[in-house]
């Protein structure tokens, strides 16, 4: 089932056509990377996804919900952070969590609970207008987190974060993930980052969807190196053997763990090799590609026609 | 829509009215202070002259009058954070979560109208009560009712136009308009028509379309020649009327049209 549905949405803000045309879907449990330039929609469309914005044509569709009309049933499923977080000015961290939590059902402890989370368990008493950006995108963070939510829709989530926070968000995501099964929307134009926790992305550009849907079938589609990263008992005789299929690109052996960089287009031959081998194969995971190679053929290939 | 969901936006509307009148505690009990201070020390004053003539005279209309305003630039100042907080961030935050529009907008309304009104109705009967409720018939609660009717009416208004423009300096500039220059500005033609003979039976319904607007005006046209065209009740069930349509037609803005980028 898709969680988020968008078909031929569009969007004008005075004489700026923001959105054009855009479609995508993303199943559930998927996290899926919204991707494009600056001033290719993407906070547009993911505020239209929130309930914040109205869509002037098209159809949206969260939890098979319009968050337009039904923007607190929506809600109450899903965690947002955006872009550029706004507080109300001279308001206290622990008051905009208590209530921001009481509007979902739960209590301040589960508030504090998810302040702990990301680090903020010392700021409770400051006002907003005291935190650093870094700590306030935190505080967006918890916000996001409160409720335990199955969609969470981040806009440029490690935006205004140092290294280590950034890397420990990331992290959050991955764990919430394959823990939870959280279903992630993350927009960012630090594409690198995003190929570390995305299986799944939605290109856009101008007001327009380019392209959609898993990175192994973008891979495949788009002929942009795939990693998979094979489990076996006998790691270095599978390497040598992988090693040498021309579609193979490289092979590094970690412990009982091989990832193997291949052809995009390669992708399905691989698996049936794999099969046909008759070594002993635990299990066989695509865990990514090199993002910014698809991007950008992404973008020239539609570009091109 | 199901009465589950009504119940969970009625118990939403009350968390978030919690948090907006906690926002704007300070504010308010400082106005509360003061005017309670100003009609506790009012009544003290002239309780004896308004217990002997057993009517209030032109000293306790006085002070009535600036508490008034008090409250004027209270609604204004209310109704301008309204929309200082659908621009500044508060709307964003709070939109984010499971939180309608309709149940944000009506939770700021209840702090922009209801809150200063009901604390401007207690600040001026609870000290003439408390001193001797003689006194409150003696004041008689006309002026001050048609007052915060007038004021509900303004504030709904502002309400409006807080969701629709979103500008705190819109809402500040408008409201100070509608409230301390407009009144007088279009009392002007009144004074000027009412002499001209035959014109004055003609302007009936402009006075009453005036007063319905402006009820606290009430007194100014007690004494005019034709006397005011609608009692004190008939005045503030027409005043509330329209305050329920700007209300209403602010909710519906919040349903349809709001936006907050």
């Amino acid at each position: 089932m898709d969680v988020i549905e968008v078909r031929g949405l569009a969007k004008r803000f005075g004489r700026v056509q923001a959105l054009r045309d855009v479609t995508f879907a993303v199943p559930r449990g998927r996290v899926a990377g919204l991707l494009g330039p600056n001033g290719s929609g993407k906070t547009t469309t993911l505020k239209i996804l929130v309930g914040l914005l109205r869509r002037d044509w098209g159809e949206v569709r969260v939890f098979g919900m319009d968050p337009w009309l039904l923007g607190p049933e929506v809600r109450e499923k899903m965690g947002v952070l955006h872009e550029k977080p706004l507080y109300p000015r001279g308001a206290r961290v622990s008051t905009l969590l208590r209530y921001a939590a009481r509007l979902r059902g739960y209590s301040y402890s589960d508030a504090l609970r998810v302040a702990r989370l990301v680090g903020i368990e010392g700021l409770l008493g400051y006002t907003v207008s005291a935190l650093s950006r870094g700590y306030l995108q935190r505080l967006g963070i918890a916000l996001a987190l409160l409720g335990d939510p199955e969609l969470l829709v981040l806009d440029e989530p490690t935006a205004n974060l140092d290294p280590l926070a950034r890397a420990e968000l990331l992290r959050l995501i991955k764990v919430l993930h394959r823990d939870l099964g959280v279903t992630v929307l993350v927009s960012s134009h630090i594409i690198p980052e995003l190929a570390d926790v995305c299986d799944y992305a939605v290109f856009i550009s101008g007001g327009v969807t380019l392209d959609w849907g898993s990175l192994e079938e973008l891979n495949r589609k788009y002929g942009v190196v795939s990693v998979y990263e094979v489990s076996t008992p006998r790691p270095r005789e599978l390497a040598r053997e992988l090693i040498s299929l021309d579609y193979v690109y490289g092979v590094d052996v970690h412990g009982g763990l091989l990832r193997v960089r291949v052809a995009g287009e390669a992708s399905p031959e691989l698996l049936n090799v794999l099969a046909e081998m008759g070594v002993d194969i635990e299990s066989v995971r695509h865990v990514g590609g090199e993002l910014g190679q698809l991007y950008s053929k992404v973008v020239t290939q539609e570009a091109a026609g | 829509m199901d009465a589950s969901r009504i119940k969970r936006q009625l118990k939403r509307l009350y968390v978030y009215q919690r948090y907006v009148h906690g926002s704007l505690v300070g504010g308010l009990i400082i106005a509360l202070f003061v005017l309670v201070l100003v009609h506790t020390a009012a009544a003290v004053f002239m309780a004896p002259q308004l217990l002997l003539s057993a009517q209030a005279g032109p000293g306790f209309y006085i002070v009535t009058g600036t508490t008034g305003l008090i409250l004027v630039f209270l609604v204004v100042f209310l109704a301008g954070a309204f929309a200082g907080d659908i621009s500044g961030g508060g709307a964003q935050l709070f939109l984010s979560q499971p939180l309608s529009r309709e149940a944000y907008v009506a939770a700021w309304m209840i702090a922009v109208l209801a809150t200063p009104t009901l604390l401007y109705l207690l600040s001026f009967t609870l000290p003439l009560l408390i001193l001797d409720p003689a006194l409150l018939g003696a004041v008689g609660v006309t002026g001050t009712g048609l007052l915060a009717v007038e004021v509900v009416e303004v504030g709904a208004l502002l309400s409006l136009i807080a969701v629709a423009s979103k500008s705190r300096a819109a809402v500040v500039v408008l409201g100070l308009f509608l409230e301390l220059l407009l009144p007088w500005v279009l009392l002007v033609p009144f004074i000027v028509l009412v002499s001209v003979p035959g014109v004055g039976q003609r302007l009936t319904w402009a006075v009453t379309a005036y007063l319905v607007l402006f009820p606290s005006k009430y007194t100014l046209f007690a004494t005019a020649p034709t006397g005011p065209p609608l009692t004190p009740t008939q005045l503030a069930a027409a005043g509330l009327a329209v305050a329920a349509l700007y209300a209403a037609l602010t909710l519906l803005y919040a349903r349809y049209r709001l936006e907050v980028k």
